[in-house]
This record gives C-alpha cells, structure tokens and sequence, in this order.
C-alpha cells in the first residue's frame, strides 16, 4: 500500500469517529436530569492528607480522593471537604400508612409522611425502588424540600408521623437528622425504614433523633448478603443490637426469597440470635416476596413457605410474628402471646378492631411492647 | 455425490443451528430485539469473517469432510455451555443477564459455531474448483430445506438439543459416505456419541440451569419453551424463561382483571388475550353475567398446566361460560364478528417488533372495533411504585399516547405495576368508586380491596403519576413505525446501570436523516479498505455488500410487515422464508447461465432492486393479498442470487477470492442485522427504513454506471 493511500484510509477513519464524537457531544444528554446537587457537608469523615478522605457514616468505609464519590454515589469529596449531594433533596414523597412501612407497634392506622432522595449504599438485586436508590443523584427528578419544609408538609398532611424510607435514608443521614430534630418541634414523630448499614457513632445520633426504627434484615447468611445484597450482616447485626440497647423502638421485616434465605435452618439460627440479643418481644414480618429488578424472573414466595416460617419463629419463642404482602391472611394481626385473644385487627394496610388500653391487652391486662400514641 | 452433498449440508447445517441458537438464546435472556440483534449479527459477522479469513488458513480439499464434522460437533460444545452461562457471569437463576452478558455472549457463540461455517464456504468452493455458482445453489437449497423441515417438523416434535442430534447423526451419515477422503470412523463415532448424549440429558441439563428452583417439567412448542418450576404447593410458568404466572397467585390475577371488570361489572361479553393460566379466568368467571372469550396463541400451554393444577381449578377450563380460542390476538380479532363490554390484553411487554403489535394504534382500533359503545379495555405494564425513571416514563408516556390515540377516556393505576384503562365511556379509578363497586356487586377478591389498594390509590399517587406521564411528548406507536419496543427497549437496559442505558439512548439522540444515510456511511467504510487493498478489481465487491444490507433488512421488513397485515401464524412465517431462500435458489440458477459480458444485466438487477422498494414503499400502508409477501420475498431473494453470482464472478476469476464475495456479503448482512429490527424499524419506522434503503441502492447503482462509463475495456469495471 502506498503511503498516500494509507494516510487516505487513515484519514477517513479518523474523521467518522470525530463525526460521532462531535455529534454526541453537540446533543443534550438524556440522563443528565438534575445538575443542581447540594452542597452541604457531611458529618461524619476523617480528613486526610493530599485532600483524601476517608467516610465514617457506614461499613464500607470508603477512601476517596479529590473529586471522588462514595460507593453511594450521593456523597462526594471536593478538596478535603466531604459533601452530602442529596441534602434537601426529595426525589419521592408520599402518604402511606404506616402499616406500609411496615411498622405494626407505632401508631396504628395512622400514615406516615414518606420520604426518600436518590442514593443506597448497597445493591440488592430485588429492590423495589432501584429507579431511585441505584442511580447517581443526577439521573433522578428531585425537588427542594429543606428540613423545615418536611415538618410543615407532615402537618398539612395530617401525618402524625414522618417516614425516611424508599431508598437507604442513612446515605442521607445529615437531612433525615435536620428534618427529625425540625419536626420534633412540631410535636411529630420520626421513623426510619433502614438496611441497617450504618457504624455505631452516626447510629448512636440518629437513635437520639427518632422514634423508631425498622431494620430490613435481608436474611441471616454472610453469603447471600455478599451475593444479592453486596453488603454484610454482621455490621447490621450489630446494629440491631445497639437500636434495642439504647430502648430505641425496632421492628425487623424479612423478605422471604424462595430457595435463596428460606431455609428452615437459618431461619431457627435467626429466631434464636433474636431472642438472645434482643428478645422475644421484637416484632418480626416475614414479607412476601414479588419479583422485582434484576431478580424478575424467580417466582414469588409461596403462602405456605410463609406460614412454615412464621410457624419455625413462635415455636423459637418470638411473640409478635407476622405475615406481609398476604391481605386477609391471620398472621396479619396481633394477638396477645398470653391470653390468645386478637387484639389489633388487620387487613392490608388497613387497621379494624383494636383491643388495647393504655399499651395493654383489654382480656388479660398483659403489656403489649410498641409506641401506641 | 459429494459434490452435492457438502455444499447443502453446509447451508442446510448453518441455518439450522442459526434457528436453534436464537430460540436458546430467547432462554437464557429472555429475547428482546436487541438480543436478536447481536445474534444474528455475530453470526453473519463471524461467518463472513470465516469466509474472508480462510485464505489465511491454507485449508486442502481434504480437510472439508473434517471441517464439516467439526462444525456438527461444535453445537455439542456451545450449548451447554449457553445454558449454563448465568454461572460463568455469576448470575443466580432469575436474574436478568444484560446487555453486557449478552453481547460477549452472542459473540463468543456465534465466532465457534459460524466460524466454520464461513471457511466452510470458501472450502466448497476449492473443492468444487472455483465453482462458486453452484456451491451458493447448493448452499441456498439447504439452508430452504433446513427452514422447512426445523420449523415445520422438528421444533414442534423436538426439543433443541434432541433436534440438533437428530440432524447431526444424519448429517455424519451423509459426510460418512460421501466422504472421497481417508474416513475416520472412529472421529465420526465419537461426534455421534456425544450428539446422543446431548439429546439425552436436554431435561437434566435444563433442571441444573435452574437450580436451586425445582424444575419439573420442560416443553418445547413452537412458540417457545415452557417450563415449569414447583415450590411447595405453587407451580410457576416460565415461557422462554420468563416468568409469566405463579399458581396460585391470586395477587397478579386479582390485578389483570377486577380494574377493568369493575369498571363494567355487569359485562355479558368478556374477551381475554393471554394471561389465563394466572388465575385470570377464575376471577373473570366471579361476574356472573358473562361469558369469557380467552385467546391463548399456543396450544400447548392449557393442556401442561392442567396436568398440574388440582381437579377443581381443572374444572375451571371445562367452564360452559369459557370459550377458547387458539390464535394470535390480532388474527382472532380480525375474523371474529362479536362485540365486548371488556376485553383485557394480559400479553407480554413489547420486547420485540412482534409483540410490538399488540401495542400499536391500529391494534387499538381494531380493539374498539370489537368493543361496544361503553366498553373498557385494559392492559397492564412493569413500572414504579414510588419513582418513575425518565425511559420508564417515556415508555408509559408512548402507551399513553397510543391509547389516546383511539380513545376519548384513559385513566392510570399506579404501582409496580401500571394498569391502562380506555374507553370512549365513562371511566373511574377513585378508591370510593372500587369500594362501592366491590360492595355492590359482592365480588370476592383479597388483593383488589380497599384495605390493600388504599395507598396504591391515594390522591397524591394518581396525581404524580399522571404529572410524570404527561411531562414527556412521544409519538403515538404504530404498526409501521413500532416505536413502542424501543422505549420498552431503553427502559429495560436502565435497570441494568448507566452504560446500557446510554447504549441504547445514544440512538434516541440521532436525527432522522443521519440515520437514513447511516447504511451508506457504513457501506463505505466497508468497502473502502476492500478497494484500497485490493484495488480496482475489488469494485464488484460493491453490490455484494449493498445485496447483503438490503435483502436482510428486506426479509425482515417483509416478514414483520406480514405479521402486522395477517398475524403471527408458526408456519406461515416458515414458509416465507423458505420462499425467500427458494426465490435465492432460483436467481442464483439463472445467473450461472449470463456471461461475463452482460454488465447490463447486473445494472437491470439493481435497478429491478430499486424497483421493488419502490414498489414495496407504496404498498405498505395499504391492505394487500396474502400472496404479496410471498412475491416480494421471492423477488428479493431471486435478484439477491443474481446479483450474487454475477458480483462473484469477476471476483473469483480476477484475484481468485473465493471467499471474499460471500464475506462481503454476510458483512453487509451484519449491518443490516445489527440496524435493522433493534433501531432502524422503531426510531425511523418501516417507509423510512426503506428510504435508506432506496438511497442506498440508487448510491450502488450510480457508482455501477460511473465506473461503466469510465471502464476501459467495455467490461465489467
């Protein structure tokens, strides 16, 4: 080939590539929704030397340089200085009763104002809200809400409550604090829906910020954590511990995945670690799973795979057990674990009878554990 | 004999396992448009590869017997290994395997089995002594035969791998005892065990594939493979490794049918397209007033599922009040004369132009067509609950608008999933309104009750969603421009990380006319450095790589535009295809007989080419005989096998490439494949697509004058 053909072929070839690159550079992004991030810095960081930092707000721990981002992408360090890019920004807000959470032992039928910004600091290949919670802060629709916003909306609302939900609200720990401290002055209470990926220090502050918490344990393995959830128990384990140290209110939901952490086995190993550390007074939900993101194509949990396992937990000595994503099904309400008797009724979200006087059970006078006003 | 014999395995061979590598793939990635795509494009790729690399490879006349047992022996390899992929990507049972998965995927396949086939090809033609003509008749008359005889007998009788056995075994026999070489028993005896064992563990191996889920039982229609997973007391049915019902799941069913139903609860007439082994006809069957027409394409479903269900919800079919219709939905709207209060689409998402048409405005009006003066039709779609992401949102917006379209009412209900509701009536999705209904009509239901639904249908809910739907602006999807499977498309790769979504999203952001003269770029680039290298004499090249393009892009336009005209019916789809390749036989017959001198022939060919797109652009929005698609494929594929031979002939007599036409060839195939049904089909639409296709082929003929008026001997170039 002569040197004028192949600086012809070369040519050629350059110039089709720099005519996509001019082309995709010349359009509007599609993915790039909101440029308009916040800047507020985050509390819990260690500076490091040449501008790094190093996160302390959960497990991972990660260790960033300039202009890095966490593993939840809504944090960022910018010349030594950490920031929370998620501050004040909703991406979704809603009303939903609090049964939805679900939280069966604070504040019956009543709703929760929900709230939730972009982010999570794990991927768990089921997520229900991974449009929201597995994306960058710039790929969601976000609005302003600031802390004092959130009270104000709870109240017009008439929300007795103010639910940090959806995602993972401990990626946007400083704003779920502000707004929990703004909304105690209103005289609403605060509620954290929570995989439990968070270290001892930020937890001891949020325990003294909110009302109550409830933990997503994602099954009682360190293997299925590492594969479908890309996180570990133990840190959540340890979490649970100290939330029911410190007399913080704790529900625990288990998502039951079929063939994946229904194993009969683990599930007695949890029941009684439960009761060990805890007690046999934490409610637990054992929720039904729908097939969800990238775990679409498994089949749904089975009722009676449900029912064994709620059976495997009271048989362990755990009292207030219950069955989620089943309407109508008994193991929805409450009964008292001393005399039997029903003494809350539900049906889906939706509360009916309710057999308690001042946090006891009207039959036998026995305490019935929860925050019922 | 061997003469005969190898050039038609050689087709017969490449096109079956073509077949039976896209529906394994349909398994194992749950098919979409894009993944047809990389298969089929990494197949013409790599098979036109093989052809041009072969040179390089110094292959004998007797290696061909070899190579050709090889290439039988390869299926052995490769498919098990497809089915067990997931665990080479570290992917459980159920979870999606994305773009990434399957693009290394297809391409990894397609280079160990089309490979071969390529130099195959160019093998045959040495063997034959340059008789590149009779090797293509050979080719082509196996690759029609491979399409009849694999979709007409095999797929409905045989699972894959018993087929691909059974189609190996007899191929060794045949290369056995024409083989004019050395054999080699003991090697054939060895392909022919292990193609046996293949056929014999299908089921085991599909029951590992699935682990830890206890599979149960596997059937392969010819609508796909159904297979069935048991836990406990609750089978679930997965077509082409979809989920697609849970029983019992009254949860999903409750959801199909009680929105719309209570709309109209005192329906007499009911039509349900897809969804009934959910539980679907159960729930319909609670309104005592009517009676239920349900439309299932496979026939084969009903009977595997009834099987496994306990006696009473096998009673439920025997229903007097049910009546069963095995047929596509479209087909049994256009010949059916009755007219519905409801009817209910439960059919799977638009993953492809196929299902496309369950989705488009002319469907919709045939819907209403067959709906009375208040009647609702609802269809459901994965979505949200609590955040809609901007492809899911143009998704939901372009379903929106479609329906808008046909309707003059349209209401939407939130959740994980959205169900559309339309009607030229009076609609309602307020929560009071489905208590009082519930209540009023004492319908039975756990799911679809107030307790439950309260929060899915909050004022703040409904408001935001039709807020998110209505802040995009999307074209209404229609049969000839199916837009509707590429926003589908999009949503799909966002769940799987940004990279995919800005593969696919990229496309979004292309103007129309640069897209139109995209295959002309590309054609180009392809033949530039053919020409640079090669020189002069490569010039023929040319119509080969514009041949390639067009006549993939030309069946599959044909072949879907059938569909949308006549419906999706098995074995016609075969026969078209079949007609095509007959329609490639028969040109490539006549062209062996024009001699080299008859340039103007192969410039009639082109503009004939011209012609028919021109023809085919005007006939396409209008209603046309069954025939029609037949000719025009026919046509296709005879002016395909002219140009062939004749493009070939100056090739293999001027530089003695046997390889180099039909590499070309399949690389313009790959282009097509690749652009094709993925994109062009849904971002331009069908008239435009043939647009490009015109400018393209008028750009090819116009070189073809040029370089005949500037040749110096008269001759071809």
């Amino acid at each position: 080939m002569k040197r004028r053909d192949f600086l012809k072929a070369t040519g050629c070839l350059g110039l089709s590539l720099s005519c996509r690159e001019l082309l995709a550079s010349s359009l509007p992004r599609l993915d790039l929704i909101q440029p308009n991030l916040s800047r507020v810095e985050a509390r819990y960081y260690e500076k490091l030397p040449d501008r790094e930092i190093k996160c302390t707000l959960c497990p991972r721990y990660c260790h960033l340089g300039d202009k890095e981002r966490g593993y939840c992408g809504v944090r960022e360090n910018d010349g030594g200085t950490y920031y929370t890019l998620v501050y004040g920004k909703v991406c979704a807000v809603n009303v939903d009763p609090i049964e939805k959470k679900p939280f069966f032992h604070f504040l019956p039928g009543t709703q929760a104002f929900s709230l939730a910004t972009a982010g999570c600091n794990v991927n768990c290949r089921f997520c229900q809200n991974w449009q929201i919670s597995q994306v960058r802060p710039e790929q969601v629709e976000a609005y302003d809400l600031p802390p004092e916003e959130v009270a104000q909306a709870a109240r017009r609302n008439n929300c007795p409550s103010i639910a940090y939900t959806y995602t993972e609200p401990v990626v946007f720990f400083e704003y779920m604090i502000d707004s929990s401290l703004a909304s105690r002055k209103l005289g609403l209470k605060n509620v954290v829906v929570t995989g439990g990926h968070i270290n001892p220090e930020p937890l001891e502050e949020l325990i003294k910020a909110v009302d109550a918490i409830k933990v997503d344990l994602k099954s009682f393995s360190e293997a299925f954590y590492k594969e479908y959830v890309r996180g570990e128990l133990k840190p959540v384990l340890e979490a649970i511990k100290l939330i029911h140290q410190r007399k913080m209110w704790l529900e625990i939901v288990y998502l039951v995945i079929p063939t994946l952490n229904d194993q009969e086995s683990m599930i007695r190993q949890m029941c009684r670690w439960l009761i060990k550390e805890i007690g046999p007074d934490v409610p637990l939900h054992f929720s039904r799973f729908h097939p969800m993101y990238l775990l679409k194509n498994l089949p749904p949990t089975p009722i009676s795979t449900l029912e064994k396992l709620h059976s495997i937990a009271r048989d362990e000595g755990l009292r207030y057990v219950y069955i989620g994503n089943v309407p109508g099904h008994r193991a929805e309400s409450t009964y008292c674990p001393f005399c039997g008797q029903l003494i809350i009724e539900r049906v889906g979200y939706q509360v009916g009878r309710v057999e308690l006087k001042n946090g006891r059970c009207r039959f036998c006078n026995a305490p019935i554990p929860g925050i019922w006003s | 004999m061997s003469q005969i014999v190898f050039p038609f395995l050689l087709g017969f061979f490449s096109l079956s396992t073509q077949i039976f590598l896209l529906r394994e793939f349909q398994v194992q990635f749950y098919g979409n448009e894009v993944i047809y795509g990389f298969v089929l494009g990494f197949w013409l790729l790599w098979g036109s590869a093989g052809s041009l690399l072969a040179p390089g490879f110094r292959l004998e006349k007797r290696h061909l017997p070899l190579l050709s047992e090889i290439a039988i022996f390869l299926p052995v390899l490769v498919f098990p290994c497809l089915r067990f992929v997931r665990f080479f990507w570290g992917k459980p049972f159920g979870e999606s395997l994305g773009l990434q998965a399957s693009f290394f995927t297809s391409l990894a396949c397609c280079l160990l089995l089309s490979f071969p086939f390529g130099l195959l090809f160019y093998l045959n033609v040495h063997f034959l002594q340059g008789n590149l003509t009779r090797v293509y008749l050979l080719e082509a008359l196996g690759a029609a035969l491979a399409g009849l005889t694999v979709d007409l007998f095999f797929i409905p009788n045989f699972s894959c791998w018993q087929s691909l056995a059974i189609l190996g075994i007899s191929g060794l026999i045949l290369i056995f005892f024409s083989n004019p070489f050395k054999k080699k028993p003991l090697l054939t005896g060895f392909i022919a065990g292990f193609l046996l064992l293949l056929s014999l563990f299908d089921f085991q191996a599909q029951r590992v594939a699935t682990r830890p889920f206890p599979l149960i039982k596997s059937h392969d229609s010819p609508y796909g493979r159904w297979q069935i997973v048991k836990i406990e007391d609750q089978i679930t049915l997965y077509q082409d490794g979809l989920a697609v019902a849970s029983v019992p799941d009254p949860a999903e069913a409750e959801e199909i049918v009680h929105f719309a139903l209570l709309q109209r609860p005192e329906a007499k007439k009911v039509l349900l397209i897809g969804g009934g082994f959910s539980g679907a006809i159960e729930e319909i069957l609670k309104y005592p007033a009517c009676t239920l027409d349900y439309v299932e394409i496979d026939p084969d479903i009903i009977p595997l599922l009834k099987a496994l269900l306990p006696p009473e919800r096998q009673l439920i079919f025997e229903s007097p009040r049910l009546t069963i219709h095995h047929l596509d939905g479209r087909t049994f709207l256009k010949k059916t004369a009755e007219i519905y209060d409801v009817i209910i689409l439960a059919v799977p998402e638009p993953a492809t132009a196929q299902l496309n048409r369950l989705y488009s405005r002319e469907f919709y009006s045939l819907i209403k067509k067959h709906l009375s003066p208040q009647g609702v039709i609802s269809l459901r779609v994965s979505s949200a609950e609590n955040y809609q992401n901007p492809a899911l949102v143009r998704y939901l917006n372009n379903i929106y608008a479609t329906l808008n379209s046909v309707f003059s009412r349209l209401e939407v209900i939130p959740g994980d999933t959205n169900i559309f509701l339309a009607s030229d009536g009076h609609l309602q999705i307020d929560l009071d309104f489905f208590v009082s209904r519930l209540e009023k009509y004492q319908i039975e239901t756990r799911f679809i009750r107030p307790q439950v639904i309260s929060a899915r249908l909050s004022p703040m809910r409904l408001e935001r969603l039709k807020t998110r739907i209505a802040s995009v602006t999307t074209w209404a999807n229609s049969d000839l421009h199916p837009r509707g499977y590429f926003y589908y498309l999009a949503y799909w790769a966002s769940q799987f990380g940004l990279r995919e979504t800005r593969m696919l999203e990229f496309f979004f952001r292309i103007p129309a006319p640069v897209l139109i003269l995209l295959p002309l770029f590309l054609v180009s680039a392809i033949a530039s450095p053919v020409f640079l290298f090669r020189g002069k004499a490569s010039w023929p090249s040319l119509p080969l790589i514009v041949l390639g393009f067009t006549s993939l892009m030309a069946e599959v336009l044909v072949l879907l535009w059938f569909q949308l005209r006549f419906g999706y019916i098995y074995e016609k789809i075969a026969l078209l295809f079949a007609c095509f390749m007959f329609g490639l036989f028969a040109g490539a017959f006549t062209g062996q007989k024009i001699s080299l001198t008859r340039t103007s022939i192969l410039l009639a060919d082109q503009a004939g080419l011209i012609l028919i797109l021109l023809v085919l652009r005007i006939l396409l929005p209008l209603q046309i005989s069954s025939f029609v698609p037949y000719l025009f494929l026919f046509l296709f594929g005879f002016l395909g096998g002219h140009i062939f031979v004749l493009s070939n002939l100056p090739l293999i007599r001027e530089s003695r490439s046997y390889g180099l036409g039909y590499g070309l060839d399949l690389a313009g195939s790959f282009l097509g494949a690749i652009l094709g049904p993925p994109l062009f089909f849904p971002l331009l639409g069908l008239p435009a697509t043939i647009m490009s296709l015109l400018i393209l082929n008028a750009s090819c003929l116009l070189v073809l004058l040029l370089g005949r008026i500037y040749s110096h001997k008269g001759t071809l170039f």
